[in-house]
């Protein structure tokens, strides 16, 4: 594993987590699931890569802020199910407030929009 | 769920396949083609396999799984070249076995616990003696007397048993030779240990109250399973031990035979000294140094607890003999342990510690050697693995993994090496008995577990790096002359080089003057004759003779030896030469106005007929006859030429006086010069006193026969046994002490010849692998050289003179490091100096023309390059 690769999973990962989380508040859902709701109700802006979706749901599984059983869809298929743990919902408020600050502080920085061109 | 139990992959798997089957109905509804789905839904997912390799990744202990690639891999890199393979470990087997036989030995002697019920409570307890103190020493000053421990024994509460013992010969007719090792302990000394009985009981407490009191015994295991044939009946039989007849009353447990270095077969209450020594004993006397104290532990306590404890015993004992201060002593136990031994201890085992250290450094540079050879051979091989784009750190795993594999392949060897001591220990030590456990521990293993993986970090680590630090293009083109920037490896190799001549000249001159000092050793004429003659002792101290019967006796055995026409001399004698120094306060009578001059000088108490036995000539005056009658109270006496010089220098020194231990002398004659304390030295003064039965109650007779000694040394035993059947006769030859005295330097010899001739070869493998590589290096411009019509000798120069000038810096500076090193030997080369010429020309010739033959075998290899091929190939 070269270091480079592991700088750029760094950068995404606690944003992608935090999108997990989020989605799983709504409750129980499967990992197409967890994709489709993301690329959804980000206006399709975010395309989850999901490559680094599974990777993603393995680590927030082991560090049980999610926990995982096998289910069966809406339309009768098998399918692994995420559900969000006591300690998954602790993580998450305080993740999204992290967040929250952080925008703030970032588009504060860079001010009102510049007229470009 | 268990969250430790790993997801296995094909679960893993199983939640990707519903994933794309869900995407794909997805997909469907949204209104692409079923043909297009798939492939669509696959597209979205992104790639299948780089997530599932993430999957892999995650879950695996990779360390692990990348540990047995690498060990794989090394092993087939070691299998691939077995010379490399072979000479490495069996360099490393040897240093690593070394100094494993130097651990197990210095474990054995001073940590490991004794062989008793819980020995981690179990402590040796010394007294150190400061300030004015005077004390009949027997063994060691700082043991202790029997009031002592008694004094000690009163307190308890730290100590929840204490206990004392000494270890004596005795005679014992039942036993094969006539006598038993036997140890007089206090009667509490089996429930301190611990030792239970195989059979009957130990001692009673109140069979130590009073001396004389409870004549019994306790054999050890081995000595009833072997001499008694394990007869359960022997419990209440009577044995004669000394003359005296004891009770045995049990039998000790198996694999218990005392805490000394020598096994113990029968033990005796400490009360029953004064009976066995037939009144020669010291059982009551305060100020005596005989019993060795042992004490355990209470639970809990401490050793340090158990410190202020019996020194506050020894504070009060202090009060009465002002000006002394007793430190007492307090040790986990274990074999050596008295602080006389710690402190002489030290200096030898730090020496043997530093030589063993010696060969693993030896070792270590010369497998460093190999692999930063071997880098550069490989270099290819990690450009390439390099460019295929494994990480430098993969590399260097990969090579310290290979290092890891040599050290530990060394070790295993070593080990088995070292497997070999006790039968070496008991070959160089043949001491009745030897009890030093020498059998590998946790303790062994983790000091061969630890050298091995600081081995090959020493030898590993720079070759590794070296290796690694590859630059691909010049890699690929196979010319590693390229960048100026790296003749780093080259020099630190040369580095090696020097010091292993040097340190292989250093090991090669000491090796030398030994071999030297031993031919020297065995042309030294000893000053006495040495073939055919034996000295007889007899244990008549043990059955309690007085001087009365020892004389008669004597004379008995004399007056029969005279008689047997194989004899030619027979004399009384306290000792033979060599056999251990007798020395004591030699004062002249102080004349007046001058000051009383006294020197400790060696002495031997001898009969007249001594100097006949041993031919020792007298250069002056006569020797003195047997019976010869004190006159005016003063006892004749015979000085050597070194001691007329030392105390009359320039006077006449017949009729001179002297007392020795109070008794007065007179010098009646001067012997030539001999070598009676060591065969090293001829120059030692040395007294024969005439003798007396009163003043030295164990005498030898000494005998010089025809031929063969052996005859006389039977009849000898026949004649004994008749006059007292327990008398048991020990017949020495002179011979054989001699032989023992020529073994250590002889064994030194062998031993620093071996390890010379080792450490040469090292070097020599180093060097050629210098000029090898230089050639390597030199290829093309050798070449070109050729090509424009240089002679083969002259290339074959040019490749020498490098390992020529580094052999040369290296035998210079080892040169002088062996004069230095060699001052410290003066003592034992029997006279050959330290800087013995003879020794230094052959070490100097010796290795020349071993470096250059070392050099020359790869320079040939040089001159035979053809320019064509070599040019061609490096285009």
């Amino acid at each position: 594993m070269s270091t480079q690769q592991s700088d750029r999973e760094a950068l995404l990962q606690g944003t992608l987590d935090l999108l997990i989380l989020r989605t799983l508040v709504l409750g129980k859902q499967h990992g197409q699931g967890i994709a489709r709701t993301i690329l959804r109700t980000s206006s399709e802006l975010i395309l989850v890569d999901h490559g680094s979706l599974y990777p993603a749901l393995q680590r927030l599984e082991r560090r049980k802020w999610i926990r995982a059983e096998w289910g069966v869809s809406e339309n009768k298929r098998k399918a692994r199910f995420y559900e969000l743990t006591a300690l998954g919902r602790k993580q998450l408020h305080e993740e999204a407030s992290r967040w929250r600050r952080l925008a703030a502080a970032v588009s504060s920085v860079l001010g009102p929009e510049f007229a470009e061109g | 769920m268990g969250w430790f139990r790993r997801r296995p992959e094909r679960d893993f798997r199983a939640e990707i396949e519903s994933h794309l089957a869900l995407e794909a109905e997805e997909l469907a509804r949204t209104g692409i083609a079923p043909a297009d789905v798939q492939s669509a839904a696959a597209r979205a997912f992104g790639n299948v396999g780089q997530a599932e390799e993430r999957f892999y990744e995650s879950q695996r202990l990779q360390w692990l799984d990348r540990l047995v690639r690498h060990v794989r891999f090394g092993v087939r890199a070691l299998r691939l070249r077995p010379g490399f393979t072979v000479a490495a470990v069996l360099t490393l087997g040897f240093g690593i076995g070394i100094n494993t036989a130097i651990f197990t030995l210095f474990y054995a002697v001073v940590h490991r616990p004794f062989p008793v019920y819980q020995a981690d409570r179990v402590v040796n307890i010394y007294q150190e003696f400061h300030g004015r103190f005077s004390r009949e020493v027997r063994g060691m000053t700082s043991l202790v007397s029997y009031p002592e421990f008694l004094d000690y024994a009163e307190r308890r509460g730290v100590l929840e048993g204490l206990a004392v013992y000494s270890d004596d010969e005795m005679a014992w007719s039942e036993t094969p030779s006539g006598k038993v090792r036997a140890e007089l302990v206090s009667c509490g000394y089996f429930t301190t240990l611990g030792t239970r009985m195989a059979l009957g009981r130990g001692f009673r407490p109140d069979e130590c109250a009073y001396p004389g009191e409870a004549p019994v015994a306790v054999l050890s295991f081995s000595t009833w399973a072997t001499t008694f044939g394990a007869d359960s009946a022997l419990v209440g039989r009577r044995v004669l031990i000394n003359k005296q007849p004891l009770t045995v009353v049990g039998v000790a447990e198996k694999n218990f035979a005392g805490l000394g270095y020598q096994s113990t077969e029968l033990w005796m209450p400490v009360t029953m000294h004064p009976v066995l020594a037939h009144g020669r004993d010291s059982i009551l006397t305060r100020d005596a140094s005989w019993l060795v104290m042992v004490g355990r532990l209470s639970p809990g306590a401490t050793i340090d607890e158990a410190r202020q404890m019996l020194s506050s015993v020894a504070r009060e004992r202090d009060e009465r003999y002002p000006g002394r201060e007793t430190h007492v002593l307090v040790s986990r136990g274990a074999l050596l342990n008295f602080p006389e031994a710690r402190t002489e201890g030290r200096l030898a085992a730090g020496l043997v510690f530093a030589l063993g250290a010696l060969v693993v450094i030896m070792a270590c540079t010369n497998v460093m050697n190999l692999l930063l050879a071997r880098g550069i051979a490989r270099r290819r091989e990690m450009g390439i693995r390099l460019a295929l784009g494994a990480s430098r750190n993969d590399l260097m795993q990969q090579l310290i993994v290979e290092s890891l594999l040599l050290s530990g392949s060394g070790a295993v060897l070593g080990g088995l090496l070292s497997l070999n001591l006790p039968r070496l220990v008991r070959h160089i030590v043949p001491i009745a008995g030897l009890q030093v456990n020498l059998s590998p521990n946790l303790s062994v293993f983790l000091f061969i577990l630890a050298l091995s993986l600081l081995t090959a970090l020493a030898f590993g680590l720079v070759p590794a790096l070296q290796a690694t630090r590859v630059d691909l293009v010049s890699a690929f083109k196979g010319n590693v002359m390229v960048q100026r920037n790296q003749v780093r490896p080259s020099r630190l190799r040369d580095t090696i080089v020097a010091v292993q001549v040097a340190g292989s000249a250093v090991i090669l001159i000491v090796a030398g003057l030994f071999v030297r000092a031993t031919i020297r050793q065995a042309s030294v004429n000893p000053g006495y004759v040495t073939s055919s003659v034996v000295a007889f002792s007899l244990n008549l101290a043990q059955l309690g003779y007085d001087d009365t019967r020892n004389r008669s006796l004597y004379d008995q055995l004399r007056r029969q030896l005279l008689a047997d026409p194989e004899v030619r001399a027979a004399a009384l004698a306290e000792r033979l030469p060599l056999l251990g120094r007798h020395s004591d306060q030699v004062e002249l009578p102080r004349v007046q106005g001058s000051v009383a001059s006294a020197h400790n000088v060696a002495i031997n108490f001898v009969s007249g007929g001594y100097f006949d036995v041993l031919q020792i000539p007298l250069v002056q005056g006569r020797g003195f006859t047997d019976g010869e009658v004190p006159i005016h109270g003063e006892r004749p006496s015979v000085v050597s030429v070194s001691m007329t010089k030392l105390f009359w220098p320039g006077d006449d020194p017949l009729g001179q006086r002297f007392t020795v231990g109070g008794e007065s002398y007179v010098v009646t004659g001067v012997a030539a010069n001999a070598r009676n304390v060591s065969l090293a030295d001829d120059q030692e003064p040395f007294a024969y006193l005439s003798v007396s039965t009163e003043s030295s109650p164990d005498l030898r007779i000494v005998v010089r026969t025809a031929g063969e000694t052996s005859g006389i040394e039977r009849a000898m035993t026949t004649w004994a046994r008749k006059l007292d059947g327990s008398l048991v006769v020990e017949a020495e030859r002179l011979a054989d002490r001699l032989e023992l005295e020529r073994k250590p330097a002889r064994l030194t010899a062998l031993v620093a010849g071996a390890l010379g001739i080792l450490a040469l070869m090292l070097a020599l493998v180093g060097i050629s692998g210098v000029v090898g590589y230089g050639i390597v290096q030199r290829r093309r411009e050798i070449a070109v050289r050729l090509a424009l019509g240089s002679s083969q000798r002259r290339v074959t120069g040019l490749v020498i003179r490098q390992g020529a000038r580094l052999a040369a810096i290296g035998a210079v500076a080892g040169l002088i490091l062996a004069a230095g090193v060699s001052q410290l030997l003066r003592t034992i080369l029997f006279g050959i100096s330290p800087l013995d010429p003879l020794t230094y020309a052959a070490t100097g010739g010796i290795l020349m023309i071993a470096v250059g033959l070392a050099m020359y075998l790869p320079a040939r290899g040089a001159a035979a390059i053809d320019p064509a091929t070599t040019l061609r190939l490096d285009e």
